[in-house]
């Protein structure tokens, strides 16, 4: 379980500024929330850490590695793993395959012996099926299992993706809405799972959510944000309180 | 609907894995092992000519069908596969080093356009892939001191440690073995590590790569491999023209390529087979009702090609799962026969109303 520490980031797309000298730690095996008002930059900071853009200054280190200027395909290997506030499953491939291909930055055997079936690549679908397996427990997804993504309800996709960064077998786990559009069960499911995975896993887990009840629930300290800046931070309760927090929330609401 | 018994995972990665499989591959294989006994020499040959255009559409299916990057320029692929084969064994390599060889050459050219044309997808790809088979017509007709030019090559006689492959049983045997070999290896390189990074690719470019896909490095190597497999099929292809000119690897031919992808169903092997017998038979088909017709009512010349675009449409428009998507509807009707519902295949569109809206 690695820690991810970000120093003095800052990013701007044309006129936006998106992040504005940002700096954060987070420790081994925590939960970190990164709340907000829309538009204050949270997803930014998740792109920015899986290195989909580069940023204008600032340095992020994952454990004790720099990764600032990783390429985005190496970031898996860090042991980063993440979903997409928007989904972004291979909807055209069954449930099990998308788990499988989670487990890329682990793959073992060369081209030759996938082609000719040989022993060490027959030994590595295997171990990557078990692996697979244990997270469709986990998440109880066992009736899914080898069905078409793209035919699945929306609670269930959300749910596959969380299984799909689980079976990376991550150190550090980034949540992008993951409660966004579930009902209250799903919901409910959902608070349970996080904490699960932290507890018997010890992944550390860097949750953004605009639901406060699942905040609460499961966070041990939360980040806000408000356009691109850090705005507070604390303990749930504590940020709960803070006026300038309320006052953000409210001014973004009018 | 049948379940599979499993008790392994080793169960699940078996090629064939209901009993009932065994049966109908197994029966399919007799039937195309003794159809030489049966077929006319005519029929033959164009069975024959069908497993190369299956070979072909096995390649393109791989990038297109499975990797998501369109080509208009298989066709090429397919031509360099051609000329350097006839090539090879025009200068003495033994046809069991040339047809390989040829396939390696090929794969060489695919990794010459698909590393140049990474950033592109989609149309700009396909316009790109264009101008690079427009380029390969041109230099196969131009550079007369190696291909002949416009008057072409002629491709010698394939034959394996002395015995003769030209015959028509020989040459359909020889490129059945092959279409089944291409056929096995696609499926084991499809659904392992690499098989999954294309579909990755295909689905979402973003997701792969934060799950550690490199790229370039898969793009380009789904080039590569699709061009050695298309390459491999041109030197059949060339053998079974006996006499190569650059016209018979342009724009037409990639056209046919695609059409063979797509009707037969992108994304399944099975699809780039049943698309390639689709458009290795009308042909046949034209012919046919060209005999039956009164004279004059079928116009002599674009009908081909019309009809392509009609059919592309068309299955655009109604199926598009393609051929192999039809298939396992009828498999599944009669599977579940008389619970089979009408929207069995039907994908839940609804939450993705809703989400527009969030
Ligand atoms: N790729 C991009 N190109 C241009 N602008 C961008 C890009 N990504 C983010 N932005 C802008 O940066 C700002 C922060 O966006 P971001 O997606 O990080 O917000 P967020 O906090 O995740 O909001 P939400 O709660 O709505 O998801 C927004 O103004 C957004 O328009
Ligand atoms: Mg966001």
């Amino acid at each position: 379980m690695i820690g991810l520490a970000v120093r003095g980031l800052s990013v701007s797309f044309g006129g936006v500024r998106a992040l504005r000298d940002v700096s954060f730690a987070v420790a081994p095996g925590e939960i970190l929330s990164i709340v907000g008002p829309n538009g204050a930059g949270k997803t930014t900071v998740f792109n920015l850490v899986s290195r989909l853009f580069d940023a204008d200054a600032g340095t992020i280190t994952a454990g004790d590695r720099d990764i600032t200027y990783l390429a985005r395909h190496e970031i898996a290997a860090v042991g980063i793993a993440r979903t997409f506030q928007n989904l972004e499953l291979f909807d055209h491939a069954s449930v099990l395959d998308n788990l499988l291909l989670a487990r890329h930055a682990h793959r073992q055997s060369t081209v030759v012996a996938q082609i000719l079936r040989l022993p060490s690549a027959m030994r590595a679908e295997v171990e990557h099926r078990l692996r697979a397996e244990q997270v469709i427990e986990r998440f109880e997804l066992e009736r899914f299992r080898s069905a078409t993504v793209a035919n699945l309800p929306y609670g269930a996709r959300k749910l596959v993706e969380f299984a799909r960064a689980l079976c990376l077998e991550p150190k550090l786990l980034l949540l992008d809405e993951p409660a966004a559009g579930l009902n209250p069960e799903e919901r409910a499911d959902l608070a349970f799972r996080i904490a699960d995975v932290r507890d018997e896993l010890g992944t550390t887990i860097v949750l953004v959510e605009h639901d406060m009840g699942l905040v609460g629930e499961v966070s041990d300290r939360v980040l806000v944000l408000n356009d691109g800046q850090l705005l507070a931070e604390g303990t749930p309760d504590v940020i709960r309180r803070d006026p300038a927090v309320i006052a953000a929330y409210l001014g973004a609401a009018t | 609907m049948r379940f599979p018994f499993i008790t392994e995972y080793r169960d699940d990665l078996r090629l064939l894995r209901y009993r009932s499989d065994w049966w109908s591959y197994g029966a399919l294989l007799a039937v195309l092992l003794v159809l030489p006994a049966v077929l006319g020499r005519f029929y033959l040959g164009e069975v024959a000519f069908i497993f190369v255009l299956a070979i072909a559409a096995v390649g393109l299916m791989t990038l297109t069908g499975f990797t998501g990057l369109v080509s208009l320029g298989h066709g090429a692929f397919l031509g360099v596969g051609a000329y350097a084969h006839a090539l090879l064994m025009a200068n003495g390599v033994p046809f069991v080093v040339a047809l390989p060889a040829a396939g390696v050459a090929t794969a060489a050219i695919g990794v010459a356009v698909g590393f140049p044309t990474l950033r592109l997808s989609g149309l700009y790809l396909a316009i790109a892939t264009l101008a690079f088979s427009v380029i390969v017509e041109h230099v196969l007709g131009h550079w007369r001191s190696l291909t002949g030019g416009f008057l072409g090559l002629t491709v010698q006689r394939p034959d394996l440690f002395g015995w003769s492959l030209a015959g028509r049983t020989e040459f359909y045997y020889l490129c059945l073995a092959v279409l089944a070999g291409v056929v096995l290896a696609a499926r084991n390189l499809l659904r392992s590590e690499t098989g999954r990074a294309f579909i990755a690719l295909r689905d979402s470019e973003t997701a792969a790569a934060a799950f550690g896909v490199n790229v370039a490095w898969y793009k380009t190597l789904a080039f590569a491999v699709s061009a050695g497999v298309t390459g491999i099929a041109g030197g059949l292809y060339a053998h079974k023209l006996g006499h190569i000119t650059p016209e018979a690897f342009g724009l037409f031919t990639s056209l046919e390529l695609v059409l063979m992808v797509v009707v037969g169903g992108l994304g399944s092997l099975r699809g780039a087979v049943l698309g390639a017998i689709f458009v290795g038979a009308l042909p046949q088909v034209i012919a046919f009702f060209r005999d039956v017709l009164p004279k004059g009512f079928l116009p002599t010349t674009g009908l081909e090609l019309t009809l392509y675009g009609g059919i592309l449409v068309l299955f655009l428009l109604f199926e598009p799962d393609g051929l192999n998507g039809r298939w396992l509807k009828i498999k599944a009707l009669f599977q579940t026969f008389p619970l089979y519902r009408r929207r069995t295949f039907q994908r839940t569109k609804t939450y993705m109303r809703s989400e527009r809206y969030r």
